[in-house]
């Protein structure tokens, strides 16, 4: 079973996210997190496999989360985040170095994102734990 | 021969390029293996940054790009973002032969490949990913190519430094609680948590790029578990890994500045290495003191089994505190230490000096390091160099004689005090001692050369002088011209002037006493340290190096061949005998009346012919050094044939499953540029069938007891005129039944025949075409087209392959090839019409052979030659000429050997011994039995020269019934 943490500073992203990569039954969020910060106590406490990271966030952003969970954790790390690609802080996160970046429209849709972006997000995350595109494969 | 500007340049790219091509296989191939260290990952980098400038120059841009990944790679390994892994070496492999694919077609067609897509991919896989080498089913897509490599960026922010920090001082409780185990805890829990603790810094270290912190974590936790509490004196190696780290920790908080409250880890540290200690310095102090109460009445302490003891103890002290405490003058401890050691051997004397001495200076450290902190500075009185001197004067002087090793310190001492080297040797123990006391009292030493007995007032002031202020340390007499002289090693603390005048004053002559040589200044201390060897400058050996095309040398070669055998003619021609006959006559004819006026005419022609014959000489002299010279240009190292066969054999072992060790001995032994082709294919054939047939798989070779990994040596050497290559294997060997079953399968002997056949006449069967004994034919031999292709070819080339072996424990394949393929010195015979040319190598001598002296023996004919049976054969038979039967008549014979066979080969006449120039000849004549190459003689003559192997070949199959 891979475990997921999901961080994201809005309850309702963090809900359809859950609800997401729950429907792929090798797949387990294990924690959530609002913020950097608590995402770095929950990550240490947890050691999930993988994380689904928000960039903006109060306390602790993305960013400076993510360099943090480098040395913290060894988990993949997959940026979910309302920001475009050209970005600067998009940019740096791919520098940093992680597995894929899922930009998600602002103000999501729950509908939008459940179809559209939901296959990206399991396929990516199934991917980052190693296992096939998709369940059964 | 012209060459094009461009042809220079892609010359210059082949080369290079092959060159580096080389230099990278070679090192892969050790990266597989793990032995690659980072000076090898370095030029590895630089190898295949080469290749991509090469590949650019030439806009080979498909090459680029792969050489261009294949550099990432190795410049993440290189800086430590990514371990060499025997997956990342195979994957480089794999790259390389492609660009060597690439390089061939670019040199060949001077034209671009295709990129190999999948190739390029998978390096940019391998760089970006930092955990490299899982083993995923699926790998996930590569979204992220980090280039940069992450740990420089995080290195630099002063944030996460500070968090890096942090974690790092969060996990210091873990590490102390090793040595100081809280006692609610169990040792397991203890070690659990310290694991943890470990595996959290590792990770955050490499990430971070800390290499060292990394390393050393990493191995501390390879320690654990143990029983806690850990001390010094059962954990010493891991005890001294976490001073490491401490030391590192410290080293962290001095650069950032920041506390990393290591202060807990050094104090648990010391609480550890203190009880051990305490124990030891105890146990030192009573061991001395029980030496001064056992010291007899001369003042000598006699106790070996405390002076063994003690000189453990002082180790152990010293080894535990250096590590620990560095600035400790602890070499102290380990002088005194050597001092006991000597003790029980019987080499020193124990008086009550040196035990007193040993008090003070332990007591010194033991109250240092009662005080409970590391990093102590030493108190005043623990002055290093008194004590020092104090302990070493000491041993100089209560040497007991009975060990030499004193003595040979001095011998060199004395050899470089450039003493004539006889009166070094006949220095005694008690001399050196005396010369080393003289010596260290500030005395001067001197070699003196006196003639005592020609003058008696010199020779009695002269001893009396020296008598009182020198000391003789020994003499010895030497005679110089027919008098005996003495020669003198004297100790004084006279200056050379003084002495000088002194002699002078004696002997104002100057004809008795010399001062033949004079070491002032000479101080035990003086050690000469040893001459670091001068590092070898490849850099200005390679500047004075020419690169030059191999076909330009064999343009010269032939060139030089041809001149030769120009001269060859000239010279014929100058040994006319008609033309020097007819000089004759007219010489005579003119010394006849009425044609006296020829006669100066006749004269200046002979004179003509005299300078031409000793131009010819002179020619020829000079011809020979061209010719040597030239030689010498095509020389290369038999290295240059071995470099393939590492990768040949690793592709091939790891294809089939076997492990398989390549050893090499006398590469450095020089060929013919032009033989390592000619070596190459037959040697690249016998190790490809030796990993084939002979070399078991692991497992079969650890059922028979032999190690799993099979050592195939390829042994190179000179012999005279041949070079000898052997590949010896420890494989199944070769099963002659086997062998001689398939032949008579093949239909090549009978049932019968083969029973009669020696072994080595059955290895012969593997050389006939179509033979295999293979079960099935694999990818890499078992055609059966191998071994005899090899075998002619070698043959042709004047060489001969043999074979030994024994079943379960090895082959050995033997290849023997003239050292140069080109010049052959050669016997010129005359038979049946034909001149032929007998290769010397096997010529062993020539005879007469009387009419009387030929005996049948079993059918067929010999002599007895020196009391052994001499086989003969008629050489025309032999080939199959047709030729008259010579009966009753005197004959001559040839003696040809090869080593184990000889073989009388009779021939109408024997003509001279000569050198020829082998030419190439078609391969359909080549492979005429007999026939081993053919020459132009001099008078432009082709001759046909034999090959000797097949001479006893075909004798063996002659029928016996004339000659």
């Amino acid at each position: 079973m891979v475990k997921v943490l999901v961080v994201d500073d809005s309850l309702m992203m963090r809900t359809t996210i859950k609800d997401i990569v729950s429907s792929d039954p090798e797949l387990s969020v294990v924690g959530t997190a609002n913020n950097g910060e608590e995402a770095l106590e929950v990550a240490k406490k947890l050691t999930p496999d993988v994380i689904l990271l928000d960039i903006e966030m109060p306390v602790l952003n993305g960013i400076d989360c993510l360099k943090r969970l480098k040395l913290l954790s060894r988990a993949k790390v997959i940026i979910v985040t309302s920001l475009k690609e050209d970005d600067p802080k998009v940019q740096e996160a791919r520098r940093l170095g992680v597995l894929g970046v899922v930009c998600k429209p602002s103000g999501a849709m729950s509908l939008d994102l459940k179809s559209k972006k939901g296959h990206e997000i399991v396929g990516m995350t199934r991917r980052a734990a190693g296992l096939g595109a998709s369940y059964g494969s | 021969m012209e060459v094009s500007f461009l042809d220079t340049i892609w010359n210059e790219f082949g080369v290079e390029s092959e060159e580096h091509c080389e230099q990278l296989e070679h090192l892969l191939l050790f990266a597989e293996n793990g032995a690659l260290d980072a000076e090898g990952i370095a030029s590895l980098f630089r190898s295949f940054h080469s290749l991509k400038g090469l590949a650019k120059a030439l806009d080979l841009i498909a090459m680029e790009t792969l050489a261009h990944r294949c550099e990432d790679l190795l410049g993440l390994v290189r800086d430590g973002s990514l371990a060499m892994t025997p997956q990342i070496a195979a994957l480089l492999l794999q790259a390389l032969d492609y660009l060597k694919e690439q390089r061939a077609r670019a040199v060949e067609e001077r034209a671009d490949s295709e990129k190999p897509e999948e190739l390029i991919r998978a390096l940019e896989r391998a760089c970006g990913a930092p955990e490299a080498g899982g083993a995923n089913a699926v790998e996930p897509e590569p979204i992220v190519t980090a280039a940069g490599g992450v740990c420089l960026q995080l290195h630099e922010d002063p944030e996460i430094l500070q968090f890096f920090l942090e974690m790092v001082k969060a996990q210091i409780p873990a590490i102390s609680a090793l040595m100081e185990p809280p006692p609610d805890r169990s040792s397991a829990e203890v070690c659990q948590t310290a694991i943890e603790s470990l595996e959290s810094i590792e990770h955050a270290a490499s990430v971070m790029g800390f290499a060292n912190i990394c390393d050393v974590v990493s191995r501390v936790r390879e320690e654990l578990p143990v029983t806690l509490p850990i001390s010094t004196s059962e954990h010493e190696p891991l005890v001294s890994l976490i001073k490491d780290f401490h030391d590192q920790v410290c080293l962290l908080g001095a650069e950032t500045g920041s506390d990393m409250d290591e202060g807990q880890l050094a104090r648990a540290l010391v609480n550890t290495v203190q009880s051990s200690l305490g124990d030891l310095f105890k146990d030192i102090l009573r061991n001395l003191e029980a030496l001064e109460h056992a010291a007899g009445d001369e003042g000598t302490i006699d106790d070996d089994p405390i002076a063994e003891e003690l000189q453990r103890d002082l180790t152990t002290v010293s080894s535990h505190l250096s590590f620990f405490v560095p600035q400790l003058p602890c070499e102290l401890l380990l002088l005194l230490a050597d001092a006991f050691g000597r003790a029980a051997r019987g080499e020193l004397l124990i008086f009550t000096e040196i035990v007193t001495v040993s008090r003070e200076i332990v007591r010194h450290f033991s109250t240092m390091f009662r005080g409970g902190t590391p990093n102590v500075q030493p108190p005043p009185e623990l002055n290093r160099e008194n004590y020092t001197k104090q302990i070493m004067d000491y041993v100089w002087a209560n040497d007991s004689g009975a060990s030499c090793s004193p003595v040979e310190t001095v011998r060199d001492f004395v050899r470089s005090l450039s003493i004539s080297s006889e009166l070094a040797e006949i220095l005694s123990p008690e001399n050196v001692r005396d010369l080393m006391d003289g010596v260290k009292k500030g005395g001067n030493l001197y070699e003196l050369l006196t003639d005592l007995e020609s003058s008696e007032e010199v020779a009695l002031s002269f001893l009396t002088w020296v008598n009182e202020v020198a000391q003789v340390i020994t003499n010895r007499s030497v005679f110089i011209d027919n008098h005996n002289w003495y020669e003198m090693l004297l100790v004084t603390s006279l200056e050379r002037k003084a002495l000088e005048e002194k002699l002078a004053e004696i002997d104002p002559g100057g004809k008795f006493l010399l001062l033949k040589a004079a070491s002032s200044d000479v101080s035990l201390d003086q050690r000469k340290p040893a001459k670091a060897p001068a590092k070898e400058q490849p850099q200005g050996a390679a500047a004075n190096l020419i690169r030059v095309p191999g076909e330009m040398l064999d343009y010269f070669m032939n060139q030089i061949g041809e001149m030769v055998l120009t001269r060859s003619q000239l010279s014929h021609a100058l040994k006319d005998e008609e033309a020097r006959e007819a000089l004759l006559t007219l010489k005579q004819l003119s010394r006849q009346g009425g044609f006296e006026r020829i006669l100066p005419l006749v004269e200046r022609l002979e004179e003509h012919q005299k300078r031409l014959a000793e131009s010819d000489v002179l020619l020829h002299s000079t011809l020979g050094r061209l010719q040597e010279g030239a030689m010498g240009l095509r020389v290369v190292p038999v290295e240059t044939v071995f470099k393939r066969f590492p990768r040949v054999v690793r592709d091939m072992s790891v294809a089939q499953g076997k492990k398989i060790r390549l050893e090499f001995s006398g590469q450095e032994v020089k060929i013919d540029k032009a033989m390592v082709e000619v070596l190459t294919d037959p040697l690249l054939h016998m190790v490809r069938n030796a990993v084939d047939h002979a070399i078991e798989l692991p497992e079969e070779r650890e059922a028979c007891g032999k190690p799993a990994e099979a050592v195939v040596l390829l042994k190179a050497r000179q012999q005279g005129n041949s070079i000898i290559v052997e590949i010896v294997d420890d494989g199944r060997g070769i099963d002659t039944d086997r062998v001689a079953a398939k032949a008579v399968e093949r239909g090549l002997a009978t049932h019968e025949q083969v029973l009669t056949l020696s072994k080595e006449a059955i290895y012969d069967f593997l050389f006939l075409p179509g033979f295999s004994t293979a079960a099935a034919v694999t990818e890499t031999s078992g055609r059966g087209v191998g071994m005899d292709v090899v075998r002619t070819n070698v043959s042709r080339l004047g060489g001969n392959i043999r074979v030994d072996s024994e079943v379960g424990r090895g082959s050995t394949f033997t290849l023997r090839m003239p050292l140069s393929a080109a010049v052959q010195e050669v016997l010129m015979v005359v038979e049946a019409g034909q001149t032929l040319a007998v290769p010397g190598r096997y010529v062993a001598e020539i005879i007469q052979v009387e009419a009387e002296s030929i005996q049948s023996v079993k059918g067929r004919h010999a002599i007895l030659l020196r009391g052994r049976f001499l086989p003969l054969v008629r050489l025309s038979r032999l080939l199959g000429f047709p030729c008259a039967e010579k009966e009753g008549a005197d004959q001559v014979a040839v003696v040809v050997t090869n080593g184990p066979h000889t073989l009388g080969v009779l021939v109408d006449r024997v003509q001279a011994r000569q050198e020829l120039y082998t030419k190439d000849i078609q391969a359909a004549l080549a492979s005429l039995p007999g026939v081993g190459g053919a020459s132009i003689l001099g008078d432009g003559k082709v001759v046909l020269i034999l090959d000797g192997e097949s001479l006893f070949k075909l004798a063996e199959k002659c029928p016996s019934d004339y000659l």
